[in-house]
């Protein structure tokens, strides 16, 4: 069975008056693939959403929508696609059944009966079962963002496209969406920006990085995780400790002071090094109140990886030979 | 499309508390404006026997005439909700990324706008009947300079729309809109300056001037053509303005 191509991308770039959006963006998306979009901020990932719902106008190369040209009939292709802002855009005048209302008679499918079941179904999809009637103006973050997500599938689109959808969540509410995106992934194509690799790394099948509007990574999720050379992790002790021993551990890159009178201590294994802490500790009776793993910022391992990219680039500049290549996108250069 | 958004749209505007507060400004001002008047006709009866134009246009033709000056002080609130506001809020955007044209857009919005002023309109006429069992009405007159009302509200709409558009400030589309507004109607007051071409030029454009005649209870093709295409010229105008968010950065910007 062949693979249904939902979204199909071709040197696709957008330049706004004063700053570049994206460049040169070749992707695919396939239905029952969920493709996380990674970037630090001013990346173009919400300019490359908003290209592929069809509110912007791509500068220069071609978004094609199952198949067909997006930007020679938006609007009708714009029936396929959900796709939820970084912003609510829900009437705040108005209650969440009535927004959802509204946005359902765009979608031109099924009478009136079947909106309420569906109406029902999205509500108890997204978790807003007894808010149906709350405005939106009184709603909280969590609960706007729950609702904005509705909006976008309620007309059950081949094609959802989510900038930041659990932004402000509570983790509860996270895992919710994450199981939600699941669900619908099963059966849609789904594009969601986030800045949190674990929450990506959890949903996606795929993932694609953005960095200055030009895409550096395309390819599984699983592959950037790995890429990640160091690992983080949060100690405080009772007793001020010698960072200088701590820092010549094996394993640890490096130790930084927090303001909270914590440290975190970068580095290879978060096992192997926790229990050397902990050896250290007892061994200078300095009394640990708590260790704890971090979770790294995408924009760590941005700089990780993109340091790690630029230095193979140096590397292979400076040798003349290949052997520095390590990154994905290196060796994808590489290849070629 | 249109009609379900111009029905949203009317529907959601009495959500709002601009919605009704506008319904009861405008029935309250207008009331106390028939009030007098009544009060003034009946002087202007104590001084002459008979008075040449009769209450018909002496009460329910300046009645209405004093409507389009009130309304003229609204529409551009309205506009501003419906588009400035909306874009600052990112409702609009809401209406951006679904299955409709800019056409169908614009449309709806004005529709759903047009929808809101003819009840408004509607209470005025109902108003005004309320004078009709007291004096020798003529009705042809009264439906004549209501229908006149309302082609001016359609011109007054479509432009304050486009005003509303060019911005994502309220203030400047509340006082931009007005400000053209007030232009369309008191343009006429240059028409005195009687050079030539300017002066039949300042006619064709005023738009008080084309209700010269439906006041009186004549309608002229040329009056009915200059609301027409006022209404197509801006309501197009707009439809272009909306074209543009999806080619410039308005749209991440502002919504």
């Amino acid at each position: 069975m062949t693979e249904e191509i939902l979204i199909k991308t071709t040197n696709l770039s957008y330049h706004y008056t004063n700053r570049l959006g994206v460049e040169n963006i070749n992707l695919q998306l396939q239905r029952g693939e969920i493709l996380g979009l990674l970037g630090p901020n001013g990346a173009g990932k919400s300019s490359l959403l908003k290209l592929l719902s069809g509110l912007l106008r791509p500068t220069a190369g071609g978004i094609e929508i199952l198949g067909q040209p997006l930007h020679h009939d938006t609007h009708r292709l714009r029936a396929h696609i959900g796709y939820q802002p970084d912003r609510n855009v829900l009437y705040p005048s108005l209650t969440i059944d009535e927004n959802l209302r509204y946005a359902l008679g765009f979608s031109r499918r099924g009478r009136t009966a079947d909106w309420r079941e569906r109406l029902e179904q999205t509500r108890q999809l997204c978790g807003l079962e007894k808010l149906g009637n709350r405005l939106v103006s009184s709603l909280s973050k969590g609960m706007l963002q729950r609702a904005n997500l509705a909006q976008a599938i309620i007309h059950q689109p081949d094609i959802i496209l989510l900038d930041e959808p659990t932004d402000g969540l509570d983790p509860l509410q996270v895992k919710v969406i994450r199981q939600l995106l699941q669900t619908l992934g099963k059966t849609s194509g789904i594009i969601l920006s986030s800045h949190l690799l674990a929450e990506v790394g959890q949903t996606c099948t795929s993932l694609a990085v953005l960095k200055q509007g030009r895409l550096v990574y395309n390819g599984p999720a699983a592959a950037l995780q790995n890429h990640a050379r160091t690992e983080l992790l949060k100690v405080r002790f009772e007793t001020p400790p010698d960072i200088g021993q701590l820092r010549r551990l094996d394993g640890v890159s490096e130790v930084d002071a927090r303001p909270d009178q914590s440290y975190l201590v970068h580095c290879r294994q978060r096992n192997s090094t926790t229990q050397a802490i902990i050896k250290l500790a007892n061994q200078h009776n300095w009394h640990i109140a708590e260790i704890t793993p971090q979770q790294q910022s995408l924009e760590e391992l941005f700089t990780q990886a993109l340091d790690a990219e630029n230095q193979a680039l140096q590397a292979t500049d400076d040798s003349g030979n290949s052997t520095a290549a390590r990154t994905p996108a290196a060796q994808r250069r590489q290849s070629r | 499309m249109t009609l379900w958004i111009a029905r949203h749209e009317f529907s959601a505007l009495f959500k709002t508390r601009l919605g009704w507060f506008m319904l009861a400004a405008v029935q309250l001002a207008m009331g106390i404006g028939l009030f007098f008047l009544m009060r003034v006709y009946k002087i202007k009866l104590h001084y002459a026997a008979t008075l040449a134009k009769g209450p018909t246009y002496e009460i329910i033709v300046l009645f209405f005439a004093l409507t389009l000056y009130f309304v003229l002080l609204l529409v551009p609130a309205l506009t501003t909700w419906s588009v400035t506001l909306q874009r600052r809020n990112g409702s609009l955007l809401f209406l951006l990324t679904k299955p409709v044209s800019m056409t169908q857009l614009v449309l709806g919005k004005f529709l759903g706008l047009l929808m809101f002023l003819l009840c408004m309109l509607a209470l005025m006429l109902l108003t005004a009947a309320g004078v009709m069992p007291g004096g020798n009405i003529d009705l042809g007159t009264v439906f004549s300079a209501w229908s006149g009302t309302v082609l001016a509200v359609l011109a007054y709409c479509a432009i304050a729309l486009f005003l509303s558009s060019l911005t994502t400030q309220p203030v400047i589309a509340l006082l931009s809109a007005t400000f053209v507004l007030l232009f369309f109607v008191f343009i006429e007051i240059f028409a005195s300056l009687k050079v030539g071409w300017i002066e039949q030029l300042i006619q064709f454009v005023s738009l008080l001037g084309h209700l010269d005649l439906p006041t009186a209870g004549l309608w002229s093709s040329v009056d009915l053509l200059y609301f027409v295409l006022v209404t197509v010229f801006f309501l197009y105008l707009t439809v272009l303005r909306f074209q543009r968010f999806s080619r410039s950065s308005v749209v991440s910007n502002a919504g």
